[in-house]
């Protein structure tokens, strides 16, 4: 069996030896509920998870009393969303948003829109990113919340987060942005960059899954309302037992994210040119899907002229790679966030995204170039549209009979 | 700490080491559920295989098998994720049933610690719409179980839906989804030697519960979220090797009849095996705990999730005349790697604190 080529870094990052390491201890040796104030198992757990808050906390230059942990980037998006909603509700309640925010965004702002919010969801220019006029546009005197992601998980475009931060700040609206693909990969600073809210994920950041984390401003005061109800844990903004180990896991992946992004962003970058230049040289008609400028290293999505995304990811079996988001790859509908950018249709159905990260080698992606060059080319051979669009057809003019 | 004695698990339990093993096992393994590939396959089949093994430990339909991250959020979203136009919760309910929903209506428990069925009644006669009555299957505090058949029988008369709360149960006592005929339930593997972070609920078909974290879809669009592979996968092992917590039933019965002076809590009621709510009048209970603690003992009061104080127990002062009792009340519970040497050492320690009382007063 050939070597299975992981390359869906944006769906899930391998958990590193030294996060496991790090957790390790709390699986076994300590136990105890970390909000037991009675006894030592209890205060030994609580010293873990407040060590694992400190680390969080200064991955993105903030102080620990404002993270929350969460299960998960998905809930911290909710609880951020609607907290602050539910919170400011008799204020404002107007919310913007970009169409090519994560899903968990999308589906928490349309269930405020139920609830009588107004909701506005912008476009973004062909490169994937928000026009500051375009947001400045939108902002009225209603409007609560800014909702727009740091890093999108699709196409990899690192937002403008200082300008959308300032632009906030100026206008007296919460900034809340998605962070969960970008820790690791651009630098964080909630100060620097006027931001609120922040959502973390630890298993995009070879943390573990089950655990996430919620930036929450103190100065100014940001408030939100408890979606999760119960034992008033995380200052009273998240209830429920906290898992140690994961704690443990997503503190210490932070720093090593934090601490390692120099140089791992260089490698990668190197990694990246090297085969996006293979491909380039080898096949015609690859386009490239949002800004390759504002982009994080460890993203490329590419369109395929002519080739059915999913008959590649059929002809590429020992590559993990995504045709989509993790989270709708399962269904065959093309991508919202490329429909976002304006790629046309068909374009998008031949689309994949590549993942590079953390244990990619050389010859990963070496070996990766090859399989796709190989793949599309041969799908190419067999497609009558390609033939047809050698002969010089352009197959957009045709109009197909209907049936 | 290797020395010191655990008999706080209902706050927390220790893994078991199967548990362990298997989270080991599946620690170098990574790959998102949803996604298409070879890994993220991989990943799906250890959600779906622990769904299924929890289907059938717990006799339900794991299609109606939502993960969660927590009892609290199963519960949240058991309370707050349909239309219930009213929603009844009883007094000794854990917190995050008690405030998932302000307008929710109390109904109080007997002096046994046992719900006041004939209270229940008398609201449920008083209401009209869809009625949702949430009672936990046993009481984390005193470990009373209740009359759940009972409870499930007078919802069905008035039309009403039940959600049970059995966190403190699962892995203790049989439990049976289908035979409880209960409409909802909330668990927590943690409780009893599975992982923290990761709880479920379970919902009849009929049931019209929506999503609570909204995203990308998963747990068939009722729990967005990547799952929590490395916990389910040890909530799978923990289910085949839930052990018989049958043997500490006896061990609390004899450390009970052995502490000098002491009031146990719903002594008469159905309990738990595993639970003893134990008052030495006179000594105030936060003055037992240091005591304990010193002598390397650990234990509480309560409910652990108090944001960090040491508060008396609510659930006691829910129970008529308890609220008494309340400040002088520690809870005992123990689990899997309970010996009985420790209640032995627990039960010559009460002691001595109780007589050094007797010599001071």
């Amino acid at each position: 069996m050939t070597k299975n080529i992981y390359l869906d870094y944006q769906a899930t990052t391998p958990c590193d030896p030294r996060v496991f390491k790090a957790m390790e201890p709390y699986f076994e040796v300590f136990y105890g509920n970390a909000h037991s104030r009675s006894h030592p198992h209890g205060w030994k757990a609580e010293e873990a998870t407040e060590r694992a808050r400190a680390q969080v906390a200064a991955s993105i230059h903030a102080d620990p009393r404002e993270i929350i942990f969460t299960s998960g980037a998905t809930e911290a998006n909710n609880l951020a969303i609607k907290g602050v909603a539910d919170f400011y509700r008799d204020q404002k309640n107007h919310i913007i948003t970009l169409k090519t925010e994560h899903k968990c965004v999308l589906e928490s702002c349309r269930s405020l829109e139920s609830r009588g919010f107004d909701v506005t969801y912008l476009p973004v220019q062909v490169d994937g990113l928000v026009d500051l006029k375009v947001l400045e546009a939108a902002i009225t005197p209603q409007t609560l919340l800014v909702s727009i992601m740091a890093v999108n998980n699709e196409i990899g475009v690192i937002q403008p987060l200082a300008a959308i931060g300032a632009l906030c700040r100026s206008h007296g609206v919460l900034f809340h942005t998605d962070a969960a693909q970008a820790l690791g990969k651009i630098p964080l600073d909630v100060e620097a960059m006027q931001i609120d809210l922040l959502s973390l994920s630890g298993h995009k950041m070879y943390g573990p899954k089950g655990i996430g984390a919620l930036y929450v401003r103190r100065k100014p005061r940001v408030r939100l309302t408890a979606q999760i109800s119960g034992g008033g844990q995380e200052r009273g903004m998240r209830s429920g037992t906290l898992p140690v180990p994961l704690c443990v896991g997503m503190g210490e992946a932070a720093q090593i994210a934090v601490e390692e992004m120099p140089s791992e962003v260089l490698r990668l970058e190197g990694l990246r040119d090297l085969f996006l230049e293979k491909i380039m040289a080898a096949i015609p008609e690859v386009y490239i899907n949002g800004s390759m400028t504002a982009r994080v290293p460890g993203n490329l999505n590419l369109s395929f002229a002519y080739v059915e995304g999913e008959g590649m990811m059929m002809g590429i079996k020992n590559l993990s790679v995504s045709s989509g988001s993790a989270c709708t790859s399962s269904s065959l509908e093309p991508s919202y966030v490329l429909r976002a950018l304006g790629v046309d249709v068909s374009l998008a159905h031949t689309s994949l995204r590549i993942g590079l990260g953390r244990f990619t080698t050389k010859e990963d992606v070496l070996t990766a170039a090859d399989a796709i060059i190989k793949s599309a080319t041969h799908l190419r051979n067999m497609s009558p549209l390609w033939e047809m669009a050698q002969a010089g057809i352009d197959i957009t003019s045709i109009r197909w009979a209907e049936h | 700490m290797d020395r010191r004695i655990y008999l706080d698990y209902n706050s927390d339990a220790p893994l078991l080491p199967a548990v362990v093993a298997a989270m080991e096992a599946g620690l170098s393994d990574y790959g998102n559920p949803s996604s298409q590939h070879g890994l993220g396959r991989s990943a799906r089949s250890v959600v779906d295989g622990a769904r299924q093994a929890l289907g059938a430990y717990l006799e339900a339909d794991s299609d109606y098998i939502i993960f969660t991250s927590s009892g609290t959020e199963a519960n949240n979203q058991a309370l707050r994720a349909a239309d219930w136009d009213h929603v009844l919760v009883s007094a000794i309910e854990h917190e995050s049933v008690l405030k998932a929903r302000e307008d929710a209506k109390v109904f109080p428990v007997l002096p046994s610690g046992v719900v006041d069925l004939a209270a229940l009644e008398e609201m449920l006669a008083s209401l009209e719409g869809r009625i949702l009555i949430s009672l936990l299957w046993a009481s984390n505090e005193t470990g009373v179980l209740q009359p759940m058949e009972e409870v499930v029988a007078l919802a069905q008369r008035y039309g009403a839906r039940v959600h049970s709360d059995v966190t403190q149960a699962f892995g203790k006592v049989p439990l049976s989804f289908a035979q409880s005929g209960v409409d909802m339930m909330t668990l927590s593997a943690h409780k009893c030697g599975g992982p923290q972070g990761v709880g479920a609920l379970i919902v009849k078909e009929t049931v019209p519960l929506t999503a609570f974290i909204r995203g990308g879809g998963q747990e068939k669009n009722r729990r967005s979220g990547s799952e929590n592979v490395l916990a389910l996968r040890g909530l799978a092992a923990l289910l085949v090797h839930v052990p018989d917590l049958g043997f500490l039933a006896p061990w609390h019965q004899w450390m009970e009849s052995q502490l000098k002076g002491a009031q146990i809590v719903s002594a008469g009621a159905p309990r738990l095996p595993n639970t003893s709510c134990v008052v030495m009048p006179g000594i105030l209970n936060q003055v037992q705990m240091m005591y304990f603690d010193l002598k390397g003992i650990s234990l509480s009061v309560g409910s652990a999730c108090s944001s960090g104080r040491i508060t008396r127990s609510r659930v006691l002062e829910a129970l008529p005349g308890g609220a008494l009792l309340a400040p002088y009340a520690i809870r005992v519970s123990s689990g899997w790697d309970t010996t009985r040497e420790d209640l032995e050492v627990f039960v010559e320690l009460w002691n001595t604190l109780y007589e050094k009382k007797g010599s001071t007063l």
